[in-house]
């Protein structure tokens, strides 16, 4: 693939992400606007306190169609024409613009960390992170991450627990009392 | 002026400050070298330690850790053209063939000297302009401030690099978020959907911890997926004689002192910071050069242009931010974070009836050039090391201090879950070239436009045309409106143009 189809390519993807984040923010849009009549003075003759809300409303509704028409436009006009101008003959993938599965564990370890935090406490949790995020980063010598879990263990117990003297979370159960005789 | 000079040096010099100096100092130009990392996360992950500190140590420690992550993000701009921070991009055109052609040391002596004498240029600026502009918005009502909120927006949205529909919706998904949780001035619950969780609303820390350093950790992590490499190897350079380079320096004073002021004017208007300012520095550089052609082939006064502009915006930025409550700058809006935390409400007010504050903020600044200049021209060498540290052991631990940092503030894990989200929604926005600069702004400036509004309504009896009867507001709803269609009237000539 040359680079003007590697260049295409992230054009069209990049317009059909407005397109798909168009329909989000409309669907965002929606909700607020149940959120303003679910304000107890909505039927108020005076209504201040929604007043600032509904103009953001009516200005992000009208930016969103804007942004919507725009890409609509962009994508018909350009992106059809130059697709056989060009000869590039793909059919159009949605998957071009979804997040890969590696992409997402990034995002949902953060996650996990908290529950882990709830439930196991910190001093269990933290080397379990260090250990899991470095492995989806590619880190391959076990040995080292296992060191710098430990590290990262240690430092912030005592950074936190110790020095700054802010109560880290210290689990559930057994692990309460685990946690609770190391800080 | 003097006692105020000498006020400030008095806060700084206690072992405790000058500790706190230091500390900041190093964080922020490690922070600043190394790529992924700048100034807002350096200042936003110090935030959650300062609880219950004298708020002149918290600032001296965050502003010295601004002050240097504004320079250090030259360092591997000129090595390895790999800008540390944003700002640092115009700045890697001309270091970068300077180090090719042997002269690192060169480029970076004049980088640390330039950036030296933004920063206390600025510092000064932030002396002598604040009180003054503080004064002048003693006089602002309700009519003037929302206005003011609008000027800040407006520009915001139409200033910044890129779309300006994106940024609007930024600036208009911002102000929506900081409407969830109790009416102050009503007390409605608004957007709560029944959960009790969201009726204090979100917390300012954890928002923007979330937005600009969790989204940047998932932005850097989605592209540096093989991480057994160290991130740059360094290499070894030479500085020249401190005698020479001083000689050399001076005789590009006129670039320098030109530079500055487009740092002060840049860092002033709310919202872009030192980006916009290198940029426009190391344009008009360009224009005014004998020699233009040798601009981007390792001309060293694209180098002395781009980092004055950009430490000079360090000081200046604060000035609307401490002034009139408005931030100048990404950096400064998470300084305004950090007076919310600690009960301070920046504007006027504060200026006034905490003059210490700001002395203290003054010489930390002032002090962050001269030790730009010792490290910039000895200590560098070692902070560069930092380099070589790969970012699959760098990504986790700021995730760590940003979640465990955010924990301690409320001790609620409903803060944890706020700061990964807004991170995921910050990773979101940038993807899609959204601006987070303009969603900060929006989340900042939306309650205070909306409490002047309704303030204005109420002493108005309801007529909103008054607004255009008083002098300083009329004027900034008018610079609000021109500032806003302007770049869509040029965008629009330029197409007939073409056409």
């Amino acid at each position: 693939m040359n680079n003007n189809d590697n260049l295409f390519k992230k054009k069209k993807s990049e317009i059909v992400r407005d397109i798909i984040i168009s329909f989000l923010l409309l669907c965002f849009c929606i909700l607020v606007s149940f959120g303003i009549k679910m304000v107890p003075n909505y039927m108020d003759k005076n209504l201040l306190s929604v007043l600032w809300p509904r103009i953001s409303l009516i200005f992000l509704l009208i930016f969103t169609l804007i942004l919507l028409t725009k890409s609509l436009f962009e994508y018909y006009r350009k992106i059809l024409i130059l697709q056989k101008n060009i000869n590039i003959n793909f059919r159009y993938k949605i998957f071009e613009c979804k997040p890969s599965i590696k992409n997402l564990k990034v995002f949902l370890m953060p996650f996990f960390f908290c529950i882990m935090c709830y439930v196991f406490g910190s001093v269990f949790s933290i080397p379990i992170f260090v250990y899991v995020y470095m492995r989806f980063l590619g880190e391959k010598n076990i040995f080292k991450i296992i060191i710098v879990s430990l590290i990262a263990d240690i430092f912030f117990i005592f950074l936190f627990g110790i020095i700054v003297g802010s109560p880290l979370p210290k689990g559930i159960g057994v692990f309460k009392d685990i946690n609770a005789l190391i800080y | 002026m003097i006692n105020n000079i000498m006020d400030g040096f008095l806060i700084i010099i206690s072992i405790n400050n000058i500790l706190s100096l230091l500390f900041g100092f190093v964080l922020g130009l490690v922070f600043g070298i190394i790529p992924g990392l700048n100034s807002i996360t350096a200042v936003l992950l110090v935030l959650p330690f300062t609880f219950g500190k004298n708020p002149e140590s918290v600032f001296i420690i965050l502003v010295a850790a601004y002050c240097a992550a504004l320079y250090g993000g030259s360092v591997p701009a000129i090595l390895f053209r790999t800008p540390g921070t944003s700002s640092a991009m115009m700045t890697s055109l001309d270091g970068y063939p300077l180090a090719q052609q042997g002269k690192a040391g060169e480029a970076l002596a004049f980088s640390a000297m330039a950036s030296s004498f933004g920063s206390i240029f600025g510092s000064l600026c932030l002396l002598f302009f604040t009180p003054y502009l503080a004064e002048f918005a003693l006089s602002f009502g309700p009519f003037e401030y929302f206005s003011l909120a609008i000027f800040g927006m407006s520009a915001v949205t139409s200033l910044g690099r890129g779309n300006q529909i994106k940024s609007s919706i930024s600036l208009l998904l911002g102000i929506i978020i900081a409407f969830i949780g109790i009416d102050n001035l009503r007390g409605m619950n608004r957007f709560t959907f029944g959960f009790d969780y969201l009726l204090s609303g979100f917390n300012m820390v954890p928002v923007l911890i979330g937005i600009f350093a969790v989204s940047e950790v998932f932005t850097q992590s989605n592209l540096f997926k093989i991480t057994n490499k160290k991130l740059i190897k360094i290499k070894t350079y030479k500085i020249p004689k401190f005698s020479t380079l001083i000689k050399q320096f001076f005789k590009h004073w006129f670039n320098l002192i030109r530079s500055c002021l487009i740092g002060v004017i840049i860092g002033i208007l709310p919202g872009e910071g030192a980006t916009v300012a290198c940029a426009i520095a190391y344009n008009e550089e360009q224009r005014w050069s004998k020699n233009p052609e040798k601009f981007g082939k390792g001309a060293i006064e694209g180098v002395i242009a781009a980092e004055s502009a950009n430490n000079t915006v360090a000081g200046t930025s604060m000035i609307p931010t401490l002034a009139l409550g408005i931030p100048g700058s990404p950096t400064a809006a998470a300084l305004m974070g950090a007076f919310m935390i600690m009960g301070l409400n920046p504007g006027p007010e504060l200026v006034v009836m905490r003059p210490t504050l700001l002395n203290a903020i003054f010489c930390s600044i002032f002090i962050c050039g001269i030790l730009i200049l010792v490290f910039g021209l000895g200590a560098i060498r070692f902070l560069a090391k930092t380099l070589e540290i790969p970012y699959s052991y760098i990504a986790p631990l700021i995730l760590l201090f940003s979640m465990l940092g955010t924990f301690t503030i409320r001790n609620n894990f409903f803060d944890v879950i706020v700061v990964i989200s807004f991170g995921v929604i910050g990773y979101i926005l940038r993807k899609n070239n959204f601006s987070l600069v303009s969603f900060t702004l929006g989340f900042i400036l939306g309650p205070l436009a909306e409490s002047s509004l309704l303030h204005s309504l109420v002493l108005s009896e309801g007529n909103i045309f008054l607004l255009f009867s008083r002098p300083i507001s009329a004027i900034l709803l008018c610079l609000s409106f021109l500032i806003f269609i302007y770049p869509l009237f040029c965008k629009f000539i330029f197409r007939n143009r073409i056409n």
